[in-house]
């Protein structure tokens, strides 16, 4: 990392200096984060070349209700980012096209999204994500996610939090208790499928590792297969690895199904910025979302390869 | 795929003109253009107004063409790096308007990168431990509205320092400070020509054999050439037209057959 933008307010604190100290980067002082992220005239593909880190105090709404359709089970659902994208380079990741930076920007007020998390609790299950945008483990040694939130939820047993990732960034869960609330959810590909669509991501091999290592030592395991990419022989590589990933889960807390496919906003900046991409080239529109043509045969094909009563299809 | 390269002085130009082979444009521009395929350099005179006065008017005046890239080369102040030091700037400071902007370094820089304060009138005390210099903030404001953040960039060599001051410089060491890094100047635009080639559309084959073959109206004609794009991307070696297509009598039936051809194409891995 060459350069650290950091929010004025937040020079002198403490992760700030650790982070500095960390990455030696070039550090800049900013006013607030969007002078650098996400500015007009910015293209995501190239600032992927060399993405900074900005580091911000995330202002407003910090947490915000997930529609039902998106649920792993509990009736209220909610997404927190303490985090805005990812080192890893997915062909098919929106935020390609909901951002106009790769800048990684990472909110240091751990205590007020606390607070909101806290607000929004009730007596029954709730489900809070934490990956939507951008990985939960895969930036850990900045961030010290687990480090704050990881108490906050073994304090709050109605509360379950889902760390949405392709990383191999697990000594921390490997090291500490087992919180029971807390589901480590990875997402996977079929090997030549995450060759080809998951750049820079740990392989297939590596993410199978790591969760038989977290399963190992008793934390809850999601299965996360989304998005299904139309290949040639689809069902030849998808029928395979869901009976390798099965064999080797037998019991996942649960498992999410959806193709690829996007709102038409965020569609057409990804086409403005990867005028080259396969995977767009072959998607058509449906109402104001881009999808595969065979979205549905493909949806129905993977079913028919799992558990029904584990799986929460994502449409 | 043109980059614009914008400079203060004559004396900061010429080295410039000579390294990239550039001549100079023909009739009576309101500044001095020179240019050759892929570079086009305007001299804009000394102060913001006139660098982002520049930029629009080179802009303007090849709006039909491909700009893709800026670079702001020129001298400019530091309280303590030598004279000669060449430096790329990571941070404008717009000193009158208080308003600041970051360009976007997205390759490795090929020299050392500071904060640049552009002021209305020369510095002498340099009071802070940034570049002073004049144009910077005017041709990135100018800049950025036209082409993306990550293809715009401010290199600047130092000129003067405490101990060496502006009052003093010659045009002949400008020239020769410029001259020095013209193979630093050369590295950060053949990063920019590496970035074209990224963010560039893809070519629309065959575009014109399909207008001659059926009547496309203007928003047909939009689809046809993102479907052709697509068939490019997807099945270039599969035959395009294919006698099932050449059977098709209206424009609307050949869309229809290449989206479905498209749509149904699996990706190969």
């Amino acid at each position: 990392m060459k350069y650290l933008y950091v929010e004025e307010s937040l020079l002198d604190h403490p992760k700030t200096r650790a982070i500095h100290k960390k990455t030696d980067a070039t550090l800049i002082p900013i006013q607030r984060y969007g002078e650098v992220f996400n500015r007009h005239k910015g293209n995501f593909r190239l600032q992927k070349k060399q993405s900074a880190l900005i580091l911000a105090k995330k202002k407003g709404k910090l947490v915000y209700e997930i529609p039902p359709a998106y649920t792993i089970g509990a009736k209220h659902n909610y997404y927190f980012s303490h985090l805005l994208n990812c080192p890893y380079d997915c062909r098919y990741c929106f935020l390609q096209g909901m951002y106009r930076s790769a800048h990684y920007v990472l909110f240091l007020n751990y205590e007020e999204f606390a607070q909101e998390i806290g607000e929004k609790l009730t007596d029954e299950k709730t489900t809070f994500f934490s990956g939507y945008d951008g990985d939960s483990l895969a930036l850990e040694s900045y961030s010290g996610f687990l480090d704050y939130f990881l108490p906050f939820f073994a304090k709050h047993p109605t509360a379950e939090l889902e760390l949405r990732t392709k990383s191999g960034n697990i000594q921390k869960l490997l090291k500490q208790e087992v919180i029971p609330n807390v589901v480590i959810a990875y997402s996977l590909s079929p090997a030549p499928i995450a060759q080809a669509f998951e750049l820079k991501a740990p392989s297939l091999k590596q993410r199978l590792k790591a969760l038989s290592q977290l399963q190992e030592k008793g934390w809850q395991i999601g299965l996360r297969f989304d998005p299904l990419i139309y290949t040639e022989n689809y069902q030849e590589h998808y029928a395979s690895f869901f009976k390798e990933v099965l064999s080797l889960v037998k019991n996942p807390h649960s498992i999410t199904l959806g193709t690829f496919r996007l709102p038409l906003s965020t569609f057409k900046e990804m086409e403005r910025v990867k005028p080259k991409e396969e995977l767009l080239a072959i998607c058509t529109q449906k109402d104001e979302m881009m999808a595969f043509a065979k979205e549905e045969e493909m949806l129905s094909f993977c079913r028919e390869h799992l558990p029904k009563e584990k799986v929460y299809v994502c449409a | 795929m043109t980059i614009c390269i914008e400079v203060a002085l004559k004396a900061e130009a010429t080295p410039l003109i000579e390294a990239f082979k550039l001549r100079p444009l023909s009739g009576n521009p309101l500044f001095p253009i020179y240019e050759n395929d892929e570079i086009k350099l305007i001299v804009s005179g000394v102060g913001k107004i006139k660098a982002g006065a520049a930029c629009s008017y080179l802009a303007g005046i090849h709006r039909d063409e491909d700009i893709y890239g800026w670079i702001n080369v020129g001298v400019g102040g530091h309280r303590t790096l030598p004279v000669g030091t060449p430096i790329l700037v990571n941070k404008v400071f717009d000193e009158a308007r208080k308003t600041q902007y970051y360009p976007s370094i997205v390759f490795e820089p090929p020299c050392r990168t500071e904060g640049c304060i552009t002021v209305e009138n020369p510095e002498h005390a340099y009071p802070t431990s940034n570049i002073y210099d004049m144009e910077a903030a005017g041709f990135y404001a100018i800049a950025s509205k036209i082409s993306p953040i990550e293809m715009i960039h401010i290199f600047k060599v130092i000129s003067d320092n405490a101990s060496n001051p502006a009052t003093e410089i010659t045009k002949k060491q400008v020239h020769s400070l410029i001259q020095n890094h013209i193979e630093l100047v050369r590295i950060v635009i053949d990063e920019m020509h590496t970035m074209i080639e990224e963010i560039a559309p893809e070519d629309t084959p065959f575009l014109d054999e399909f207008i001659r073959r059926w009547h496309f109206t203007t928003y047909e004609t939009l689809q046809l050439r993102k479907l052709l794009q697509r068939w490019q991307l997807l099945c270039p070696d599969q035959i395009l037209l294919s006698q099932a297509l050449l059977e098709k009598k209206a424009a609307k039936e050949v869309l229809a057959y290449l989206r479905s051809h498209i749509e149904n194409t699996p990706l190969k891995l």
